[in-house]
């Protein structure tokens, strides 16, 4: 192999390395690697009928820049959202996280083997969605992520679950509460709930 | 009779088009009460029970259950699929409905998903939708929880196309009482997952609930193809437009 050829194949492995860190997956990757991650956490669970706290700091990880909290948080709250400032909105963001990623690990920590399979991704501009199917046994439950391209990448900002926006259900049950007691309210009975999970396990 | 029905039906269309609001809820404090009575019965009666099901229940066990009360309420889909025009899809249903009652034991075996003949999912409150009908009130009806006018019909149809209801009434009444027990906790065992994350999510449960199961009807309607939902003044939601929907 002369000098040339070396470069050129250095130049090709390079190329071919570059999608793993650069910010070129599609969206189908983006969300299909992430499932993927956190199913071989919950396989590597030694009790599998729970999730330990490393589990979850784990799945956390795996989740970490693919999941947009702060755009799942601003479209749950609606109009509010505006009236905030930066640091109520960093606190918002952050309850939002901490109340999704318990329930979500809680149902997640079920885990039994079901199969997920994904359908190409549908891209308009900065949106896209994709279709998934979570199979178990014969059972089918189609799962449809919705992601945005942001300056990292694609990044997940709804979840439909059987054709139920987890967004959109939050932003009907936060207008519930916000009618109520206004956004100290929300946030209040929001940490309440929060307490209150991380007390259950 | 047949007359009253067509009133009914002709008043449920006008009501549909007087009520294109996502969280029209004219029964609302009505509602809320039927909801928490339903929540507190449920949690000291079927939730435990169901949760017993499943933890002394195998999962292969059970599957067969579902599968078996799935069967059962087949002839409705079947129906169903008729009636709103999906007439291939009809024969494959019914040809499902065949197969499984004979070679899957009494509907035990879904073994017509196997030989290509999906499972689908159509009723009454759904054909009701397709032919243009709104949703009209929301209702939460006592022990059967989240249903709406438009829905209220199929609790007729699909107990009349339900072999089981039949068998029960005129062969052998003393098995039916088992088996709508058992019926109750296979479907409450189906909804455990749903029902312990609105738990732990909920921050207003009967509003959770109410919007959670109107996106799925919603979502079954349109066989899985609901159209975008266009940004409303007074809901302040606008969704993503994606052509083919």
């Amino acid at each position: 192999m002369n000098m040339m050829q070396r470069i050129l194949l250095a130049l090709a492995m390079l190329w071919m390395v570059t999608p793993a860190w650069a910010t070129t997956d599609g969206p189908r990757q983006v969300i299909e690697h992430t499932v993927r991650e956190m199913i071989h956490v919950l396989e590597a669970r030694a009790d599998q009928s729970k999730l330990t706290e490393q589990d979850r700091e784990a799945i956390r990880k795996v989740i970490h820049g693919k999941f947009d909290y702060r755009a799942m948080a601003r479209r749950s709250l609606g109009k509010p959202w505006k009236q905030i400032d930066e640091t109520e909105r960093a606190h918002f963001t952050e309850l939002f996280r901490q109340l999704l990623e318990r329930s979500y690990g809680n149902r997640l920590s079920q885990y039994h083997g079901q199969k997920v399979v994904f359908a190409d991704a549908q891209i308009k501009k900065k949106r896209a969605r994709v279709k998934s199917k979570v199979i178990d046994g014969q059972r089918e439950t189609p799962v449809e992520y919705r992601l945005h391209q942001t300056k990292t990448g694609w990044q997940v900002y709804d979840i439909r679950i059987e054709g139920t926006s987890m967004v959109r259900t939050f932003y009907q049950d936060f207008k519930s509460t916000l009618a109520h007691g206004g956004y100290q309210q929300l946030v209040q009975t929001l940490e309440q709930k929060i307490a209150k999970l991380k007390a259950h396990d | 009779m047949r007359r009253t029905l067509w009133i009914v039906l002709a008043l449920m269309m006008l009501g549909g088009c007087a009520t294109q609001e996502n969280h029209y809820d004219p029964l609302e404090p009505v509602n809320r009460v039927t909801d928490k009575v339903n929540d507190s019965i449920d949690r000291v009666t079927l939730k435990p029970v169901a949760q017993g099901y499943n933890y002394v229940v195998p999962k292969p066990a059970r599957t067969m259950v579902s599968n078996f009360f799935d069967n059962a309420k087949e002839l409705n889909t079947v129906l169903n699929d008729f009636l709103q025009g999906k007439g291939g899809q009809g024969f494959q249903d019914l040809g499902r409905f065949f197969i499984n009652t004979t070679l899957g034991i009494g509907g035990l075996v879904d073994v017509a998903s196997s030989m290509g003949l999906p499972r689908h999912n159509e009723d009454f409150g759904q054909t009701l939708g397709v032919w243009g009908a709104g949703q009209g009130a929301y209702i939460v009806y006592p022990l059967l929880g989240p249903n709406s006018v438009r829905d209220t019909p199929d609790l007729v149809t699909s107990t009349v196309t339900n072999p089981l209801f039949w068998i029960g009434l005129t062969l052998a009444p003393y098995v039916a009482i088992p088996l709508t027990a058992l019926n109750y906790v296979d479907k409450r065992a189906r909804l455990l997952e749903a029902s312990n994350m609105r738990d732990e999510l909920a921050l207003d449960p009967y509003v959770f609930t109410r919007e959670a199961w109107r996106q799925n009807r919603e979502y079954l309607i349109y066989d899985g193809h609901p159209p975008a939902n266009p940004l409303q003044q007074d809901d302040g939601w606008s969704d993503d437009d994606w052509g083919d929907e």
